[in-house]
C-alpha cells in the first residue's frame, strides 16, 4: 500500500495503526492525470493564414464600365419607399426583358417599374419603360411610341411569342396585376383582351413564357409571392422597426396559364400539377435531365425550392421532384431564403447546374448536376459559401468575362430590412471561375463594384454586339446601371443562338460544345436570374482557340445537328439542319 | 563488580524474588499503563473525532442555510479538534466555502480561504470538492475558464459522478461553445440534482443544446458582463469571449470558442480572423474547439486539403462528434460517399443523435446517392420529423420550456423529445409529468 496519510499530532506513532484502520489510505490517483493525453498540435504550427485570407489577383481581371448615361438612359425603378412605412412590395424591385421587339437584330430592353402605394390608379408619372437599342450606341426610350404605358406595381417581366406571329410579346407581373402585351409587329404593343386572360389578382412577381404542355405553343407561368396586405404592421428586429420578411405571411400557389391557341390564356396550375404553395421569387425553365422536356425550377423565399418535372407520374402533369433531385434544400437540409436562379454548366461536365442566391449570412448555393438531373449542393467546394455568406444576393448571371470558357458569375446584392438596419446597401460582386470554384475578384472589376447599392434584377446581354456579355442592373436606390464589359483579354469568344422554325418555344433544346475533349452544355432557358428574361443567346469564351472542335444542337423534337470546326470570334445562329453566320 | 562486594548474605540471596519474575511484573505494569494510555488516547481521539464531526455537520448545515458566520465558527471549532489530516481537510473545505461565499469579507480572507483549499492534497476524500471549489472561484472571480476546466477534469477523473464538478464543467462547456461536451457533463450529474431543482437544470440543458447564448445569462450577470434585467445581446456575448481571451490569452480554446460563435452566425471571415489572432498569440496546444472551428472554417472556404491535414492531426482520444461531422463533410466533398455515410452514421451515434437534422440530411443524401433506398427512406423520415419540430413547431417547444410547471407544456416537451429521440430527456420528463399529476 502506498500510504500518503499524514497525521498532524504527536501521538502519530501510537495512533497510526488505528487511524489507518479507521480511514484507510487512498491510492495515488493523481498519477493518472487526465491531462496526460496524446500530444495535440501547437496552435502556432497549424496553417498559414496568409494563404487563406489573401485575395486572388487575376492576370486578366474583369472590367465593367457604367455607360447608362452615355447611352441616354436615366430610368430609375420607382418603389415608392417612404420613411418608416415598411410596405413589403417596396423592397422587391424590378427587372428586365431583353427582347428584340423590332427584329432589327439588336436586343432591346424592357424595364419594369413600380408605382404609388397603396395602388393608385391615378398615378400617371410612373410607367414601365421600353428602351430601343440603336446599334449599341444609344438606348432610346420608346415607351410612348410603342404604347407600353403599363403602370402596375411591376416586378418581373418576360418575353416570348405567345401568338406565334414571329414577334416576341411581353408578360409583366406585379403586386396585384399581370399584364400581357402583344407585339403588333409595327413597333407597338397592345394589351390582351381582359376576357381572354382571367385570373385572381394577387402578389405576382415573376412571369416566364415557354411551352409547358408540349403543344408547341408558348404558355405563361407566373410565380406568386406571399399574401400581404396593407394592414400588416412593420416588424421589429433588435428593437428597431423594419420590413417584415416572408416568414410572417402565408405563401401562394403559382399560376400556369395554358395558351389555348385562340388568344385565350387559361389558368391551369392545379390541373397541371403546380399544386404546392410557395413563396416564389424566381423561375427558370429548361431541360436539366436531357429528356428534351422542360423542367421548372422555382426559387422560394424561406421555403424549399420547387423542381417540377413533367411525366414523373403522369405524362401531362408536373410533379415536384426537388427533394429527390437534391435541389429543394441546401446540403444541411435547411430551407434557404432563395432569391434567384441561374442555370449554367459551371463545371463543364456537359450538364447544367443551378446557382441560387440566398439571404444574408446564408450561402449562395451551387447545385451541381451530376448527370440526369441529379444534383448535389457543392457550395463549400465551389466556394460560393465563402464568397456569398456576407451578401444578400438578388439577380445573378453566368458570364464568361475573361473568355476562358469557364462561366463566371455576376451578382447584384442589397439588403431588405430597411435603412435603419445595417448592413443595408451592399456592393455587387463578380466571381471568377478558376475551374475548381469561384473567387471574388470584384476589387479588380472597376469603380462600379465599390458602390454600395440596393440591387435587384440583373440581366446579361451583349447590347453592343462585340461578343462579350454586358450587364444591366436594377437598383432600388439609383437609376439602372448598364455595365459595358471592357475586360481586356487575348482570348476569343463565340455567340451561339438557336432559331426556331414557326416561332415555336425552344426550351428543352440545348447546345453542346466540345473543346479539348471537354463537353460544355449551353442550355436554352426561359427566365432565370431575378425578375428578368435574357436573350436566348450564349456568348462563351473559347480561350485562344480559333475554332470550336464540335457544336452539337439537340432540338426539343429529338433532332440532333452536329457541326465541326466552327470559327470563333463569330456569331452563329442554328436552325434545324442549318448553321448561319450572322 | 565481584561477588565479594555483594551486600546480601548468601542465604538471603536464595530467598530474593526471582529477577525474571520481577521483570515480568514490571512488564505487566508497563503493559497495563500502556494499554491505559492507549485507551485514553483512543477515547480522546474518538471523542475528538466525534466532536469534530458534529462541528463539521453543524458547519455544513449552516452553510446550506446561508448562515455563513455560524458556518465559519463551527468549521473553525472542527479544525481545532481535527486530529487527522482528513478531518482537517474537510474542516478547511467548509471554512473556505463559508468564507468564499461571504461577500462582506475582505480580499485577504478570500485569498486565505483559497490558499487553504490549495493545501488539501489529492489523497484526501475532500480533494474533489476542494478543487471544484477552487475551480468555481477561478471561474467566477478570476474568469480563468480553462484553468478551472483543468481542475474540474481532475475532480471528475477522481470521482466521475462528482456533482459540483460536472455542473461546473457543464457551465464551462456552454460558455465555450462546446454543446456536445456540455450534454455529456449534464447527464452525468443530473440524477444527483435534488428533485425540486431538476426542472430549472433541465431548462439550462435545453438552452445549451438549442441556443447559443441564453444558457449563459446567469454567468454573464454574475460576472458583470451583462447588467441584471437586460437580455444579453450579441455584443454581450462577444464581450464575454473577449473577457475570457484577455484573462487567458494563451488558451487556444477561447479563440476557438469565439470563432465557433462567428461560424454559427455564418461569418467565416470573422472566424478566420479570430483563429489567426489565436495562432499568433497562443502558444498552447490546439484543443478540440480550436481545431474544430478551424476545420469548419476551412471546409466553409473550400480549403479541403488543409482541412484534411488537420483532420489527420486530430488526436485519437478527441475524435468525437465534431471530428466525425467534419470528416464526413470532407469525405462527401471529395466524393467518398460511402465513407461519408459510414462517418455520419457513427457521428449520429455519439451526439446529439437524432437532434442533428443537418447530419441526418447529409446521411440521407449520401444513402440516396449510394442507392441504399430503404435506409435512406428511414433516415429521411427521421429527418423530416426532426425538422418538423425544429422548424415548424419550434415556437411551441421554445415556449414550453419556459413553463415547466405546466403539465401541458411538459407534454409538449415530452412529445418533442420522444419525436427527436433523446431518451434521457424523455425519462426525466415522464417522471416529472407523473409528479406534476400527483400534485393536488
Amino acid at each position: 500500500m502506498n500510504c500518503n496519510c499524514n497525521i498532524g499530532w504527536p501521538i502519530r506513532s501510537v495512533a497510526i495503526f488505528a487511524i489507518g484502520l479507521l480511514f484507510g489510505c487512498g491510492e495515488d490517483q493523481a498519477a493518472k492525470s487526465p491531462d496526460k493525453q496524446p500530444a495535440l498540435p501547437k496552435v502556432g504550427q497549424m496553417i498559414n493564414f496568409d494563404d487563406i485570407l489573401d485575395q486572388k489577383k487575376l492576370v486578366n481581371p474583369p472590367t465593367f464600365v457604367e455607360v447608362a448615361k452615355s447611352l441616354g438612359v436615366s430610368f430609375k425603378y420607382f418603389n415608392d419607399a417612404r420613411e418608416k412605412r415598411y410596405f413589403f412590395p417596396e423592397i422587391l424591385g424590378g427587372g428586365f426583358a431583353c427582347l428584340d421587339y423590332d427584329l432589327d437584330g439588336w436586343p432591346d430592353l424592357y424595364c419594369s417599374n413600380g408605382r404609388s402605394l397603396p395602388l393608385d390608379l391615378t398615378d400617371t408619372e410612373h410607367f414601365d419603360c421600353l428602351l430601343r437599342n440603336k446599334k449599341g450606341t444609344e438606348l432610346q426610350d420608346v415607351s410612348q411610341l410603342a404604347a407600353v404605358r403599363e403602370n402596375g406595381f411591376a416586378h418581373g417581366c418576360a418575353f416570348g411569342d405567345l401568338n406565334a406571329d414571329g414577334f416576341d410579346d411581353l408578360a409583366i407581373a406585379g403586386f396585384g396585376s399581370i399584364s400581357i402585351l402583344y407585339n403588333q409587329g409595327d413597333g407597338t404593343f397592345s394589351r390582351i383582351a381582359s376576357e381572354n386572360f382571367v385570373y385572381q389578382p394577387t402578389w405576382s412577381v415573376c412571369p416566364v413564357i415557354s411551352d409547358l404542355n408540349q403543344d408547341e405553343i408558348a404558355d405563361l407561368l407566373v410565380v406568386n409571392y406571399v399574401k400581404w396586405n396593407y394592414e400588416v404592421p412593420a416588424c421589429t428586429y433588435d428593437n428597431i422597426r423594419g420590413y417584415c420578411g416572408p416568414g410572417e405571411f402565408d405563401g401562394l400557389a403559382d399560376y400556369l396559364f395554358l395558351n389555348q391557341g385562340d388568344g385565350r390564356l387559361v389558368e391551369s396550375g392545379q390541373s397541371m400539377g403546380l399544386t404546392s404553395v410557395g413563396k416564389g421569387l424566381a423561375v427558370a425553365i429548361m431541360d436539366w435531365d436531357h429528356d428534351l422536356l422542360p423542367e421548372i425550377y422555382i426559387a422560394n423565399d424561406l421555403m424549399a425550392n420547387f423542381y417540377y418535372r413533367l411525366g414523373s407520374i403522369n405524362p401531362m402533369r408536373y410533379t415536384d421532384d426537388g427533394s429527390k433531385a437534391g435541389v429543394a434544400v441546401c446540403v444541411n437540409g435547411l430551407k434557404e431564403a432563395s432569391m434567384s436562379v441561374t442555370p449554367g454548366d459551371f463545371s463543364k461536365n456537359g450538364w447544367t447546374d443551378i446557382f441560387v442566391t440566398n439571404y444574408y449570412k446564408q450561402k449562395n448555393t451551387l447545385y451541381a448536376n451530376g448527370g440526369r438531373g441529379q444534383f448535389r449542393d457543392v457550395s463549400f467546394a465551389a466556394r460560393t459559401q465563402k464568397t456569398g455568406e456576407m451578401f444578400l444576393g438578388f439577380g445573378a448571371v453566368g458570364v464568361d468575362f475573361d473568355k476562358d470558357s469557364w462561366l463566371d458569375l455576376f451578382i447584384g446584392n442589397g439588403h431588405v430590412l430597411g435603412p435603419e438596419h445595417l448592413p443595408n446597401q451592399l456592393t455587387n460582386q463578380i466571381l471568377h471561375n478558376d475551374s475548381q470554384g469561384f473567387d471574388d475578384v470584384s476589387s479588380q472589376g472597376g469603380d462600379f463594384f465599390k458602390v454600395l447599392t440596393l440591387s435587384r434584377g440583373v440581366v446579361a446581354f451583349d447590347f453592343d454586339q462585340d461578343l462579350d456579355s454586358d450587364i444591366v442592373v436594377n437598383h432600388l436606390d439609383r437609376p439602372i446601371s448598364i455595365l459595358r464589359n471592357e475586360s481586356a483579354t487575348p482570348n476569343r469568344s463565340v455567340s451561339l443562338q438557336l432559331c426556331s422554325p414557326h416561332h415555336k418555344p425552344l426550351e428543352g433544346s440545348r447546345i453542346e460544345i466540345t473543346m479539348g475533349g471537354a463537353v460544355q452544355a449551353l442550355p436554352i432557358y426561359a427566365g432565370g436570374s431575378y425578375f428578368t428574361d435574357a436573350p436566348k443567346e450564349w456568348i462563351i469564351g473559347t480561350g485562344l482557340a480559333e475554332t470550336i472542335d464540335q457544336v452539337r444542337v439537340y432540338w426539343r423534337d429529338g433532332q440532333v445537328d452536329t457541326w465541326e470546326q466552327l470559327e470563333t470570334n463569330q456569331r452563329w445562329q442554328f436552325q434545324p439542319g442549318r448553321k448561319i453566320r450572322i | 563488580m565481584t561477588s565479594s562486594s555483594d551486600p546480601i548474605p548468601k542465604e538471603d540471596r536464595d530467598h530474593r524474588p526471582n529477577r525474571k519474575v520481577k521483570a515480568k511484573r514490571r512488564s505487566k505494569i508497563l503493559v497495563a499503563v500502556a494499554v491505559f494510555v492507549l485507551a485514553i488516547a483512543a477515547s480522546a481521539y474518538l471523542a475528538a473525532g466525534f466532536w469534530c464531526d458534529q462541528q463539521l455537520q453543524q458547519a455544513n448545515d449552516s452553510l446550506t442555510q446561508g448562515n455563513l458566520g455560524l458556518a465559519r465558527v463551527s468549521a473553525r471549532a472542527a479544525l481545532q479538534v481535527a486530529w487527522t489530516q482528513e478531518r482537517r481537510d474537510r474542516a478547511k473545505l467548509v471554512l473556505a466555502r463559508a468564507t468564499l461565499s461571504d461577500e462582506t469579507l475582505d480580499e485577504k480572507a478570500f485569498l486565505d480561504a483559497f490558499a487553504s483549499l490549495e493545501e488539501i492534497g489529492p489523497a484526501s476524500s475532500a480533494y474533489p470538492d476542494a478543487i471544484a471549489e477552487r475551480a468555481k472561484q477561478m471561474l467566477l472571480t478570476q474568469i480563468r475558464v480553462r484553468a478551472a476546466e483543468r481542475l474540474l477534469k481532475e475532480a471528475v477523473h477522481l470521482e466521475p459522478k462528482h456533482l459540483a464538478s460536472n455542473q461546473l464543467l457543464f457551465t464551462i462547456y456552454c460558455l465555450t461553445n462546446r454543446p456536445d461536451r456540455a450534454d455529456t457533463a449534464f447527464w452525468i450529474g443530473f440524477p444527483q440534482i435534488p428533485a425540486e431543482e431538476k426542472p430549472a437544470a433541465f431548462r439550462q440543458w435545453f438552452l445549451s443544446q438549442f441556443t447559443r447564448n441564453g444558457a449563459n445569462r446567469a454567468f454573464d450577470v454574475g460576472t458583470g458582463i451583462v447588467p441584471p434585467n437586460i437580455e444579453p445581446s450579441d455584443e454581450d456575448i462577444i464581450k464575454r469571449f473577449i473577457t475570457f481571451k484577455d484573462s487567458e490569452p494563451d488558451e487556444a480554446t477561447h479563440y476557438g470558442a469565439m470563432a465557433s460563435w462567428w461560424l454559427w452566425r455564418t461569418e467565416t471571415a470573422e472566424a478566420l480572423e479570430i483563429l489567426q489572432i489565436g495562432q499568433e498569440r497562443s502558444t498552447s496546444v490546439a484543443e478540440e474547439v480550436y481545431l474544430s472551428s478551424l476545420v469548419q472554417a476551412l471546409l466553409n472556404q473550400g480549403n479541403f486539403e488543409q482541412a484534411k491535414e488537420l483532420l489527420e492531426q486530430w488526436p485519437e482520444s478527441e475524435r468525437g462528434f465534431n471530428y466525425l461531422r467534419h470528416l464526413g463533410v470532407y469525405q462527401e466533398s471529395v466524393n467518398q460517399t460511402a465513407l461519408a455515410a459510414q462517418t455520419y452514421r457513427k457521428c449520429l451515434e455519439i451526439w446529439p443523435g437524432p437532434i442533428d437534422a443537418n447530419v441526418r440530411h447529409r446521411l440521407d443524401q449520401c444513402l440516396k446517392e449510394l442507392g441504399h433506398t430503404d435506409e435512406a427512406l428511414k433516415v429521411e423520415q427521421q429527418t423530416a420529423v426532426a425538422r418538423l419540430w425544429l422548424e415548424e413547431r419550434w415556437g411551441m417547444v421554445r415556449k414550453a420550456i419556459d413553463y415547466m410547471h405546466d403539465e401541458q407544456a411538459v407534454g409538449v416537451l415530452l412529445e418533442f423529445f420522444t419525436a427527436i429521440g433523446k431518451p434521457e430527456a424523455v425519462e426525466f420528463l415522464n417522471q416529472y409529468q407523473a409528479e406534476l399529476k400527483a400534485k393536488p
